[in-house]
């Protein structure tokens, strides 16, 4: 086959019905990039027997892993969002307005239902190629603003590869993008609690960016086949990172204090389209003050980490107005 | 090659929403389009595989063909290639 570039390519997605079994493509999601695929630590046999050069290999168990990173469109990122560490509401009738909070789910399942977690199948098409990976779900994730536009990159966890030689490439369909950019965004502050005003947005953020990662990890277990048996999820380390203009004290102070601070990010591109992210106790963890230049504004590169607030929906939510209905 | 008429149904998506066929055709969830010759056979040049049997992989597509126009479904197109 001659050689092919990114662009020839694409990603679709589909629920899974039963954890780890195929499903084939319903939704096509638009990727900046991709970089998850099969994933084994093959066994090189050490074994002397006069040479110092290894002699035998052995296949050993696998799995799924690697990150997409994707510009933020609720119409399909909710579909990843489901795959996440999750608890899940919906309300509404046409746009859909889904809450996602952090569940302590151990391991990721699937099921049918608009408030159950759900697995993914994830097809991708790499120059005319078809990978089939099943048992995919999101080990961690971020949001952030980027180039003015909301994105995220979401880290994958799977279980196996079922494609094989000859699988025929689907017909991709894509809906029309609805992306997030400039002027769509807002950055709030508040005093930490469990139900914030956040009545008027920050005017010196530069950059934002929410990483959750509830470190998911394959589990291979001694079974008859080398895929991976489940998916578990670990300690969730839930950060936000963000670069604003140095303009008084107090956030300094706070970092001194340990004092606790309320986070918001809202994103509205219009009625059928918006992510509302919101932090509701988070400590300052680092918070570098510098001269950086001549030239240069004072700023910080601020890392502030997510915990417990008593009384709060969870440790943070993230809710997704979307005119996809998830059944 | 004859034409081909294809349906779109996507129960997650409103009726009516746009879907781009990436040099296919634009269709609205919900609705059918009519494929012609020309397109089709573009598109098993460029893709290495048959419209028909690629829209088969596609759970969102059925067929909706109208035999009396000389349109045929997907399938009985693609079983007379041997594709089925």
């Amino acid at each position: 086959m001659a050689p092919g570039i990114g662009g020839g390519g694409f990603v679709g997605i589909a629920h899974e019905t039963t954890y780890g079994t195929y499903v084939a493509p319903t939704v096509y999601v638009p990727v900046l990039s991709e970089s998850f695929g099969y994933n084994e630590d093959k066994y090189f046999s050490p074994a002397i027997r006069k040479s110092t050069v290894v002699n035998d290999v052995a296949q050993n168990y696998y799995s799924i892993q690697g990150d997409i990173d994707v510009d933020v469109d609720p119409a399909t990122w909710v579909y990843f969002m489901y795959a996440a560490r999750h608890s899940i509401t919906k309300t509404g009738s046409g746009p859909y307005v889904y809450t996602f909070v952090p569940s302590a789910t151990a391991s990721a399942s699937t099921g049918a239902g608009a408030t159950v977690a759900k697995s993914l199948s994830v097809t991708v098409v790499r120059n005319g190629v078809v990978f089939k990976y099943v048992g995919c779900v999101v080990g961690s994730f971020n949001i952030r603003i980027e180039d003015g536009t909301l994105k995220s990159s979401m880290t994958m966890v799977g279980l196996g590869d079922v494609s094989a030689g000859g699988d025929t490439p689907p017909t991709p369909t894509f809906t029309a993008p609805a992306i997030m950019g400039a002027g769509a965004h807002q950055i709030y502050l508040d005093t930490a609690g469990s139900s914030p005003a956040f009545a008027s947005p920050s005017t010196t953020f530069n950059s934002f960016t929410a990483t959750i990662n509830n470190n998911g990890a394959p589990r291979n277990r001694i079974v008859a086949s080398r895929q991976a048996s489940a998916i578990v999820w670990g300690e969730g380390e839930y950060m936000v990172t963000a670069n604003f203009d140095f303009e008084t004290r107090g956030d300094y102070d706070n970092v001194i204090n340990a004092t606790a601070r309320a986070l918001r990010m809202y994103s509205n591109l219009d009625a059928n389209n918006q992510v509302d992210f919101k932090a509701f106790r988070s400590i300052y963890n680092t918070y570098p003050i510098n001269l950086p230049g001549i030239g240069d504004v004072v700023a910080a590169d601020a890392e502030l980490r997510i915990v417990n607030q008593a009384g709060a929906v969870g440790p943070y939510s993230l809710v997704v107005t979307s005119p996809t209905t998830i059944t | 090659m004859g034409k081909l008429t294809i349906r779109y149904n996507n129960p997650d998506l409103p009726k009516g929403t746009e879907i781009d066929i990436p040099g296919v055709a634009l269709i609205k969830n919900g609705s059918q389009v009519t494929v012609e010759d020309d397109v089709l056979e573009r598109y098993e040049a460029e893709n290495g595989v048959s419209l028909e049997k690629a829209l088969a992989e596609n759970p969102n597509f059925a067929n909706a063909p109208d035999e009396t126009k000389g349109e045929k479904s997907a399938a009985k197109v693609a079983a007379e290639r041997g594709e089925a």
